[in-house]
């Protein structure tokens, strides 16, 4: 399942992101990725622990946390920690590759990469190229964004960043490892969460929204790993 | 720490809701999709009544890329300085060999892993133990050697079985481990038990049949637990320097509460070794006429034994340890630790040596080699309980990180001695036959096992120490340290005199020797951070010496007051623009005042009352590019001195005035590459230099300089097996490792080893 959802960030807070930004320690980004991405891989990131990358990630969360479509979306059991990355210059694209399945924190824990997100931190008038092309099973998808949206896209599938040919593409990049691991369950559960509120909104609580409401628990009972 | 970090993160992250500019909860609707509702308690002020008791998301924050030692050459945080901090606010030069480079280049000594890092040379003077100089001053006499930030002083050949990292602290570190350490520290960094299932075995076969099976197991056991369990067994019939090698270990440890407020430690470490001993080769002249200056090694193979194969270097260390940390809100944690340490060892040695008038020009298979007695036999019972505070701060609008601690010790010692048969009470003379330089391993063999021992000294030390240490953010780039340690030792000495002859007694006369010392170390410094790429630093420390440090007194040394040292530095860490390859650079200044060292052989004072040593050091690490990784460690030492020769009733021997302090070589070098040149393929080949220096006492010759060459091949069978070649020294040079005035231990010859790595 690939989403989109707009407006994550506000105009000011994106303002705010590109201040934070402006003087950066960027580094290559050859850190987080394996043996067969490191191959493909031409930009920068972020340091983990530099101020940006720290008041960017807090921003992020804190917007994530307030929207609802998201949980929904995603059921979130563990929120990989956000990344910044950059596309420009000589570090401009990402080839085709599919992320590593498990993240390691430090040595304590492990997150799976269920669900990859991208939010968008550059206006994409603001450059050219740069494009997230997602390879799902319905084929080839390409993704530019306006800036403070973000993508939901499922971890199993081979995507890559087209080159930037001018200007820059910033990002905020992580991972989430879901309580449902099946990207078609994940789907369901959400297409019915969608049409019962869609349903609850024009009809009340209506004894049909009621059972709903217990199918999609009991399905989510039957599907989770907590 | 980070593991607190986290924790943090997750407590902030269901926090109530976050002041709202976003479109997606300002949406119309007064419902939310059940899986919200179900997971976000964050926005409950919405939703409070249906959001109780529900689930939050965790969020789960890296560590700041801390990598384990097997990962990386290169580490970026250090136990050291007593709570984990980055080696950047650390204003003092440290270096760091990694489980990563101890495995590429097979180190399976600490030792070994110790001759990675410039500036490291060894005395050869009581047989296997490291008896390890930096800078040309004594660490382990000093009982510098730290395990776990605990003070580990026993003689014993380390093993780097259990070992995550060495770190070596250059200059002085009183202030934070007390008495000692004018040269540096070293700490040994135990495997500790992670939050994941991972199982290692590792099985090295090599000449000399060298067999080594190393076993790394971790268990989860729960979901803030785990297990983890190291073992080794080693054999070999040559270390390629003439000793044999058996040995074992097995290092238990339970963590639980892994990152939660409180989290504790159980852990035992047991090692045995059965080792054989080469306990040096005598020098040698080219002609009877030659001046002592021309004295140089022997053109014998090092892997040549010509002790007696009754010989023996046993030692067993077995240490029990208690950890708990507790995380206060905020960045603050207080650990303690409690060790109980039982150390042995009894080594039966042979001094070797050249009878009067031997020389290069007579020099032959048929050359007389004669075979001394050198038995060391001795136990080792320590306690320690240390608490250490790290915590972070904002106070008068600054940032601070304070340490402070509160240690306290109890070591006590034994030393036996061999009685003789005129001694009585069963009493030997045994006669160790001479041999030849034609014959070695010749296995003549007198009954070790017949001595009858008596207690030579005994000594109680008992010691406690306390200190703080606070550094501040004073600028937006500047930060200053100032640290103050108080120490109080006390030790209580017995010292027997040997019985007379026909006197059936147990002891002669017993002397009783005295030790009070109440002394302060500070530690002063300043940091420059400009960016994150760069930090400066400028520091000044204090260090003493007691002399009850290597656990014996007599009347001429138990009211000399500590020898005081003071270490200048200036220096720098400076990372790659990719901050992926880590630069060090320090000039440095080490003085000591009022030095008086002993010869533990010959009970005589030697070097000075005041040294000196100045010079440069430089160390990198990291990573050049993505496939090629790299680590080099260099020191120069133009400028070493002794400033004022120590008075000694024997004087003779002593090191004269003016003269280059021992074991201080002007330049010392390693130098590590690896390559990864696919997917399967990895190779690495480095260097080892070490320049010319002069045996302890200056007896008026050089050890010539030498450089060896390691190479090695890894080849990945898949992501479980690994297959890698070693080939040490590979030019199979001839050198002097570890120097004695009377004699030198070869360096090993060359070795190939190959190591099939299993982890499941």
């Amino acid at each position: 399942m690939l989403l989109t959802l707009p407006n994550l960030l506000s105009a000011e807070e994106l303002s705010q992101t590109r201040a934070w930004l402006k003087d950066a320690p960027w580094e290559p980004g050859l850190g987080t990725a394996g043996r067969q991405a490191a191959m493909v891989k031409h930009n920068e990131q972020l340091p983990q622990s530099c101020d940006a990358a720290v008041n960017i990630r807090e921003m992020v969360l804190k917007a994530l946390n307030a929207n609802p479509t998201f949980f929904s979306a995603t059921l979130p059991k563990k929120i990989y920690t956000p990344r910044i990355n950059r596309y420009a210059g000589d570090s401009n694209y990402f080839g085709n590759h599919i992320d590593g399945a498990i993240r390691m924190l430090s040595h304590e824990k492990r997150v799976r990469t269920d669900i990859s997100c991208t939010v968008f931190l550059s206006e994409p008038d603001s450059y050219d190229g740069g494009e997230l092309t997602i390879a799902d099973t319905y084929g080839e998808q390409s993704i530019k964004l306006p800036a403070g949206s973000i993508v939901i896209y499922p971890g199993t599938s081979l995507h890559q960043v087209k080159p930037v040919t001018r200007g820059e593409r910033l990002a905020c990049f992580f991972w989430i490892e879901s309580l449902v691991r099946s990207d078609e369950q994940r789907r369901l559960l959400y297409e019915l969460d969608m049409s019962l509120l869609s349903l609850r909104n024009q009809y009340g609580e209506i004894p049909e929204a009621v059972t709903q409401t217990g199918v999609y628990h009991n399905l989510l009972r039957m599907w989770a790993d907590t | 720490m980070a593991t607190t970090r986290s924790r943090l993160n997750r407590r902030r992250l269901s926090l109530p809701a976050p002041r709202n500019s976003c479109v997606q909860v300002a949406r119309p609707s007064k419902l939310l999709p059940l899986g919200a509702m179900l997971l976000a308690a964050s926005f409950a002020s919405a939703v409070r009544a249906q959001t109780e008791n529900t689930l939050s998301t965790v969020t789960v924050r890296e560590k700041a890329e801390v990598a384990e030692g097997k990962d990386s050459l290169r580490a970026t945080e250090t136990r050291i300085g007593k709570g984990q901090q980055k080696l950047r606010d650390i204003p003092q030069s440290i270096t760091v060999v990694t489980e990563r480079m101890m495995d590429d280049r097979n180190l399976d000594t600490v030792k070994d892993a110790l001759k990675q890092t410039a500036g490291i040379t060894f005395q050869a003077a009581e047989g296997g133990e490291e008896d390890i100089r930096l800078r040309g001053f004594a660490l382990s006499t000093t009982g510098d050697i730290f395990v776990d930030g605990i003070r580990d002083p026993a003689f014993y050949d380390r093993d780097t079985f259990n070992l995550d990292r060495v770190e070596l602290l250059r200059g002085s570190a009183s202030m934070l481990f007390g008495r000692g350490s004018t040269g540096g520290a070293v700490n040994m960094v135990n495997k500790v038990p992670r939050l994941m299932d991972e199982n290692q075995i590792d099985v090295t076969v090599g000449s000399h049949n060298h067999r080594r099976v190393v076993g790394d197991f971790n268990q989860q056991t729960g979901e803030s637990s785990a297990l983890r369990v190291s073992a080794m067994k080693t054999t070999a019939d040559n270390n390629g320097a003439g000793s044999s090698i058996d040995k074992q270990g097995i290092a238990g440890s339970y963590r639980w509460g892994i990152g939660e407020r409180d989290e504790f430690t159980a852990s035992l470490y047991r090692l045995e070794n059965n080792n054989g001993i080469n306990y040096g080769m005598p020098w040698i002249k080219p002609t009877s006429t030659s001046p002592a200056s021309a004295t140089t090694l022997l053109p014998v193979s090092p892997t040549s034994n010509y002790g007696m194969a009754s010989d023996y270097n046993d030692g067993t260390a077995t240490y029990a340890t208690l950890a708990h940390t507790h995380r206060f809100d905020g960045d603050t944690e207080l650990t303690t630790r409690l060790r109980r340490g039982a150390y042995t060892r009894d080594q039966r040695a042979s001094t070797i040596r050249l009878t009067t008038g031997e020389n290069l020009s007579n020099f032959g298979p048929s050359t007389v080699l004669t075979r001394g007695t050198q038995n060391k036999i001795q136990d080792l019972d320590s306690v320690y309980l240390q608490s250490d505070l790290s915590a972070k701060f904002d106070a008068l609008g600054m940032k601070h990180e304070l340490l402070s601690g509160i240690d306290v010790a109890r070591e006590q010692k034994t030393v036996y001695a061999a009685r003789t048969a005129a001694q009585g009470l069963g009493g030997v003379d045994l006669v160790k036959p001479n041999t030849t330089v034609g014959t070695p391993d010749d296995g003549a063999w007198v009954n070790e096992g017949s001595r009858a021992l008596r207690v030579n000294n005994q000594y109680t030390s008992t010691a406690w120490g306390v200190y703080a240490q606070d550094l501040v953010q004073v600028a937006p780039h500047w930060k200053l340290l100032g640290g103050l340690r108080y120490d109080n030792l006390n030790g209580n000495y017995d010292s027997f005199a040997a019985p007379a002859n026909g006197a059936n007694a147990t002891n002669g006369m017993k002397s009783n020797y005295q030790m009070n010392v109440g002394e302060w170390s500070k530690r002063v410094g300043a940091l420059f951070q400009p960016n994150e790429r760069e930090s400066y630093h400028f520091s000044a420390a204090t260090s003493f010496n007691t002399s009850g440090d290597a656990y014996s007194l007599g009347a001429n040394n138990a009211d000399v007051p500590p020898e005081q040292s003071i270490n200048l530095e200036l220096g720098a860490k400076i990372d790659s623009a990719d901050k992926n390859f880590t630069t060090r650079y320090a000039l440095f200044r080490s003085t000591k005042l009022h030095e008086r060292n002993t010869d533990p052989l010959v009970d005589v004072a030697v070097l000075s009352g005041k040294r000196h040593a100045t010079g440069l050091e430089l160390d990198f690490t990291g990573r050049i590019t993505p496939r090629w990784e790299a680590y080099g460690s260099f020191m120069w030492i133009p400028d070493a001195r002794i400033d004022e020769a120590y008075k000694s009733p024997t004087g003779s021997d002593n090191e004269r005035t003016g003269a280059r302090p021992s074991l201080t070589p002007r330049i010392s070098a390693t130098l590590w590459n690896t390559y990864q040149i696919n997917g399967q393929w990895r190779v690495g080949a480095g260097l080892n230099h070490r320049g010319a220096q002069t045996p302890n006492r200056n007896p008026g010759w050089e050890a010539p300089a030498f450089t060896t060459a390691d190479v090695m091949a890894e080849y990945r069978v898949s992501e479980q097996l690994t297959f890698k070649g070693n080939v040490s020294n590979l030019t199979n040079k001839l050198y002097a490792d570890q120097l004695y005035s009377g004699h030198y231990v070869p360096g090993a010859g060359r070795l190939v080893q190959v190591t099939g790595s299993y982890k499941f």
